[in-house]
């Protein structure tokens, strides 16, 4: 439905003639059927005769079509002979563009010119393959390292055992002939172990591989037995030599069989070096195609320890190249594809589960990580106020609450400081060193205003058991546990036996104990304050700019000094008129 | 006797009030068709706790400021915070500010009403504040309300909250003259010991000088 059809329903006529030219401007690709871009079919047509006076779809693209509309002219394409790569005798084929005389004149001027896709048809350098005898020598080799490392691990291994057995046999009975019987049962025992190891062993070999060749591989070993034989057993003067055959003889079964892991042949390895060439080292396909039933670690096995040896021969050899070779190890790649392989084939049960536990170990150590903030809160908490306070008091179960409560109170003008800290990483700040130490430690915990309060509070228990609800507000500040400064925040203070009148007072009008002088002192008093330019209310009434109870305690001691300065400088005066008195009654002036 | 008036012994416990005046100059567009022809100034007279947040109406009915004779109605009474009186004038003289506890035996505070006397100040009086172009003058002063031995009840609604946290930084930078804050306490302790000091070294000086003395007696009776 368009917007002229709305208009129709509507009934009103519309003459299309009249917008502007703006207007036509933008509505002429519509009427060319084109369709405009930047605005759904639909939407453009509910516009209707009302085109906005922007310009919806981008003219770049209009005129790019009208010029390619208007100038198109084909170029010319040329079907070409071409031999792909120099040492190919086929012709082939191709479309280039260009007319067929520029190419032929290209080609008579650069005949050289190669194949423009030659470039990707690259060869891998693996090493030429050797010739047999070559091959047999490095897999005796081979099969030699093999055996040696074995052996000796194996020997180590099972002296381990047979201590462990002597000890036993030790416990057991001592009989000879049982002896031998137990032996015969280790032999057995040892028969298993050495089953569990081969299935164990790094080197999972099929056994039923290619059995014909195993026993040319078998004869071959026979012949490089002896050599090592001879060099192990003087190693083990414990044992007897006949067990220490037969020890060896085992061993060497076991490790024969798993010389398995070298029956390759060396057609089959040619076969091999065939095919990484082909398919350029891509295992997989090499795998594949590779007639035997061998694992792909199998074959890379094969396959860098042989090139190992071809380079280690060549004359200007890249260590780095052999250094990565050897690293391949085989035992270690299964593992890897092992736990590849059960890593996928976790069930959805499973996947969750894991989800599950690494949720809840976060969990942990963000509690862990909780805890350690708070403790190290506390124990600064803890460690900043260090008095010289005695311990004793806190060593009561009364005392132990009592520090508590100091801490809540504490901790609540610590809060907003935490609050600021923890929006911020969680960190837990280092545990200060003395903190452990000091968790005794506190600043005082009854002044003496508690304690007066609360001799009071007790006081008026005894006395009046009325008294509940008024007691409470002494009740409450004493379980705040104010400390000094508090105290002075709440303006209280603790006077002793001193006087006091009740009532109301100003601070600057309390009366300081050390005015309490005679008139004439105080004038003197308040000539030396003017002196020194001290300010004051005026008069003989003396205040501090900022009358507070240390400010007002403060001027009480400079006023009491000062009093005193003036009884001394009164004596001292006396004592002068004394002395002229004397001088010149004696008359020696 | 009621135990809300039950006194606490030995105790006293204060309140940080400011009280005083603002005072400025009056300018031809802040007259009023009523205000006076000679009145030059402007003033405010107040009485506020130091802290904001301190509610005192538990404690106090009324304040009363006691003006100039020549004012008409010249007792006003203030039921409610902020506690002040504003009016013009030209002429200084002394303010009695009153303070009224809420009376009564049973409400249990039972003090007597409190006066504190202030000098109205129009024009500027100390060399040391900051001398404004407007001519604003501020004469406020810091003082503390002590309750000695105060009432059970006093002492529950004084201890409701702590009041005598002053604190440590102006509200801004030229309020110099209008605010009180720790620093200045601890200023004034420091200026105080300094006299202290000095006189103690008097003190000394003149204690040397009797000994002289004394001894120049003594050897002059002797010989």
């Amino acid at each position: 439905m368009s917007a002229n059809d709305i208009l129709d329903v509507l009934n009103i006529s519309r003459d299309d003639n009249q917008p502007a030219k703006k207007k036509q401007k933008t509505s002429t690709p519509t009427d060319n059927g084109k369709p405009l871009t930047g605005m759904a079919r639909e939407l453009y047509n509910l516009v209707g005769p009302n085109t906005p006076p922007i310009n919806l779809s981008s003219s770049n693209y209009i005129s790019n079509k009208g010029k390619q509309n208007r100038q198109f002219r084909p170029s010319p394409w040329s079907k070409v002979n071409f031999t792909p790569g120099k040492h190919r005798n086929i012709q082939l084929k191709h479309w280039v563009k260009g007319s067929e005389e520029l190419l032929k004149q290209e080609n008579e001027s650069d005949e050289k010119k190669e194949y423009f896709f030659e470039k990707f048809n690259i060869k891998l350098d693996i090493p030429e393959f050797i010739d047999e005898e070559k091959y047999e020598t490095y897999m005796n080799e081979f099969k030699d390292d093999f055996r040696e490392e074995q052996f000796t691990k194996r020997k180590a291994e099972r002296m381990r055992q047979l201590e462990e057995q002597k000890k036993q046999k030790k416990i057991e009975e001592k009989k000879e002939e049982e002896k031998r019987l137990e032996e015969k049962k280790e032999a057995e025992k040892q028969e298993e172990v050495k089953q569990d190891i081969k299935k164990e062993g790094e080197t999972k070999q099929e056994e039923n591989f290619l059995e014909e060749k195993k026993e040319e591989q078998k004869m071959g070993e026979k012949s490089v037995e002896p050599s090592v034989e001879p060099s192990k057993e003087p190693s083990e003067p414990v044992i007897t030599e006949e067990e220490q055959r037969s020890e060896d003889e085992k061993i060497k079964e076991e490790v024969k069989k798993e010389l398995v892991q070298f029956d390759w042949s060396y057609q089959e390895t040619k076969e091999l070096f065939n095919l990484c060439q082909i398919y350029e080292l891509k295992w997989p396909t090499i795998h594949d195609r590779f007639p035997s039933n061998h694992r792909v670690e199998d074959l890379k096995e094969q396959f860098y320890r042989i090139c190992v040896k071809i380079l280690e021969t060549e004359e200007n050899k890249n260590q780095n190249l052999i250094d990565s070779l050897k690293a391949f190890s085989k035992p270690r790649e299964l593992e890897r594809k092992q736990y590849l392989e059960n890593l996928l084939k976790r069930t959805p049960a499973e996947i969750a589960e894991e989800e599950s536990l690494v949720i809840e170990a976060r969990r942990f150590e963000l509690a862990a990580k909780k805890m350690l903030l708070e403790r190290s809160n506390l124990l600064t908490l803890l460690d900043s106020p260090q008095s010289t306070q005695n311990v004793s008091q806190y060593q009561s179960s009364q005392g132990i609450s009592n520090l508590y409560n100091n801490l809540m109170i504490y901790d609540k003008h610590q809060k907003k400081k935490q609050a600021h800290q923890q929006k911020q990483e969680p960190i837990p700040p280092p545990i200060p060193l003395a903190a452990s130490s000091s968790i005794r430690r506190d600043k005082v915990f009854q002044t003496n205003l508690q304690q007066y309060l609360a001799s009071f509070l007790k006081q008026a228990h005894h006395t009046n058991p009325a008294i509940k609800q008024e007691a409470n507000s002494i009740q409450q500040l004493l379980s705040k546990r104010l400390t000094q400064k508090e105290e002075e925040a709440y303006g209280l203070h603790y006077h002793g036996t001193e006087k006091l009148t009740p009532g109301v007072t100003l601070r600057s009008q309390q009366k300081l104990p050390g005015s309490n002088q005679r008139q004439s002192v105080l004038k003197s008093v308040s000539a030396v304050f003017q002196e020194m330019d001290l300010p004051t209310a005026g008069g003989t009434m003396w205040k501090p700019v900022m009358p507070t109870r240390k400010t007002m305690s403060k001027y009480d001691e400079l006023l009491r000094s000062v009093v005193t300065m003036l009884d001394i400088k009164r004596a001292k005066d006396k004592l002068e008129a004394e002395i002229k008195l004397i001088k010149s009654q004696k008359g020696m002036q | 006797m009621s135990s809300n008036s039950r006194r606490i012994k030995f105790i006293s416990i204060s309140v940080p009030i400011l009280y005083g005046n603002h005072a400025i100059k009056l300018t031809p567009d802040k007259r009023k068709p009523t205000t006076p022809q000679d009145h030059t100034h402007e003033w405010t007279v107040f009485l506020k706790p130091v802290l904001g947040d301190i509610d005192l109406t538990p404690l106090i009915k009324k304040v009363t400021f006691k003006l100039h004779e020549t004012y008409e109605n010249p007792i006003r009474s203030i039921e409610t915070p902020p506690y002040q009186v504003t009016e013009t004038g030209w002429g200084e003289f002394e303010i009695i500010i009153k303070i009224h506890f809420h009376p009564g035996v049973d409400l249990g505070i039972n003090e007597k009403n409190f006066q504190i006397f202030h000098g109205l100040k129009l024009h500027p009086y100390n060399p040391q504040h900051p001398k404004r172009e407007n001519g604003e003058v501020h004469s406020i002063l810091y003082d503390e309300l002590v309750f000695n031995e105060p009432t059970d009840k006093v002492f529950e609604i004084l201890t409701r909250k702590p009041c005598n946290l002053l604190p440590f930084k102006l509200s801004s930078e030229n309020k110099r003259d209008q605010e009180y804050i720790r620093p200045d306490e601890t200023d004034e302790l420091n200026r105080l010991d300094v006299y202290i000091d000095k006189i103690k070294v008097e003190i000394e000086n003149q204690r040397n000088q009797y000994k002289e003395l004394e001894e120049a007696k003594i050897s002059l009776i002797n010989s």
